[in-house]
């Protein structure tokens, strides 16, 4: 089962949002953050918005994961804010006592874009 | 209460609201004189004559009837004493051994859980749990083995097994503690999915391997 699928990153005035509408695999992972660094280093983004509505299940490593993309993020001088979180999964991580601490969240999309200032 | 007694009310209540289910089975038992503790052919068979007549009046569409008649004849015929197992005993082995059978086992685990008829609640607590047994397998041991079944006691539930002939856990307790910190995930792995599961229990020496075994049942 060869992976050749990349999560696409679009920009959209001065933000990145990345739609991550499937699952993710730890191939993937490793692959979205280095495409977002060089991403925010092509376009000199100041904001990004990692929307996870489509995914199913999130572990330890995934979510490890976008909190150093977040941390990565930062330290280039970009606001991350995660955005579509669906309930069952957030529930999962509190229990599993994991959190997404040092970045933002948004319940939806447009709320993660508010956060980073851009009105509709 | 007995485990074919839970069985046949877990039946019924897939067609009508459990407390129904629940009174349909005890008229039921009243009305044949039949203890469920010794179930010979004769009684099976006046239990479910009576059952039948419950389910004709409470559930409305004849297809659902004959599928709920059906399902408990089937049950009825396989658990007598509550000896057999009534859902298939089924059992997945996967073998991992890349970061794409992580995925496979997750999946495959959800399925199991869909089958099952578990939540998506459960199913996601399933799947993710699945996910950290079979990623320290691929990052610590290289290869191992992750079996997913089916269990029917002490209820019905998904238990997985990974196995690994790996290098153990040396420090299984601070592992275990939720503070210990690992370069690849938040150290919260094993710990997270002993929170995640209603049973976990632990083996590893170090040189030798690990066997964790966890189980989550469906209620």
């Amino acid at each position: 089962m060869a992976e050749v699928v990349r999560i696409p990153i679009i920009r959209l005035y001065d933000n990145l949002i990345v739609s991550v509408q499937v699952s993710l695999s730890d191939k993937l992972v490793i692959q979205l953050k280095d495409d977002i660094t060089a991403a925010i280093e092509r376009t000199g983004a100041r904001g990004l918005v990692i929307d996870l509505s489509g995914i199913d299940m999130m572990d330890s490593y995934i979510s490890k994961a976008l909190r150093d993309i977040g941390l990565i993020a930062k330290l280039m001088g970009v606001r991350t804010v995660i955005s579509g979180v669906a309930p069952m999964i957030a529930m999962t991580l509190t229990e599993m006592g994991l959190d997404l601490s040092g970045v933002s969240t948004a319940l939806s999309l447009e709320g993660a874009l508010e956060q980073l200032g851009m009105d509709a | 209460m007995e485990q074919l007694e839970q069985e046949i009310v877990d039946v019924l209540a897939e067609f009508m609201t459990p407390i129904t289910a629940r009174s349909v089975l005890d008229l039921s038992l009243r009305w044949s004189r039949v203890d469920v503790t010794s179930l010979g052919p004769d009684e099976r068979e006046r239990l479910l004559y009576e059952i039948k007549k419950g389910v004709r009046l409470y559930v409305a569409a004849a297809g659902d009837q004959d599928r709920c008649i059906k399902t408990l004849t089937k049950h009825l015929a396989s658990g007598g004493n509550g000896t057999a197992p009534v859902a298939p005993e089924r059992a997945t082995s996967i073998s991992v051994k890349s970061e794409a059978d992580i995925v496979l086992a997750r999946n495959e685990g959800r399925a199991t859980c869909e089958e099952l008829g578990y939540s998506m609640a459960l199913q996601i607590k399933v799947s993710t749990a699945i996910s950290e047994l079979a990623r320290n397998i691929v990052l610590y041991a290289g290869t191992g083995q992750i079996v997913i079944r089916v269990v029917q006691r002490p209820a019905v539930g998904v238990e997985i097994v990974a196995r690994d002939q790996g290098p153990g856990i040396n420090n299984l307790d601070a592992v275990m503690s939720g503070r210990y910190d690992s370069d690849t995930g938040m150290g919260m792995g094993l710990f997270g999915t002993r929170n995640l599961m209603d049973d976990f229990h632990i083996e590893s020496e170090p040189g030798k391997g690990t066997e964790v075994v966890v189980r989550k049942y469906l209620r």
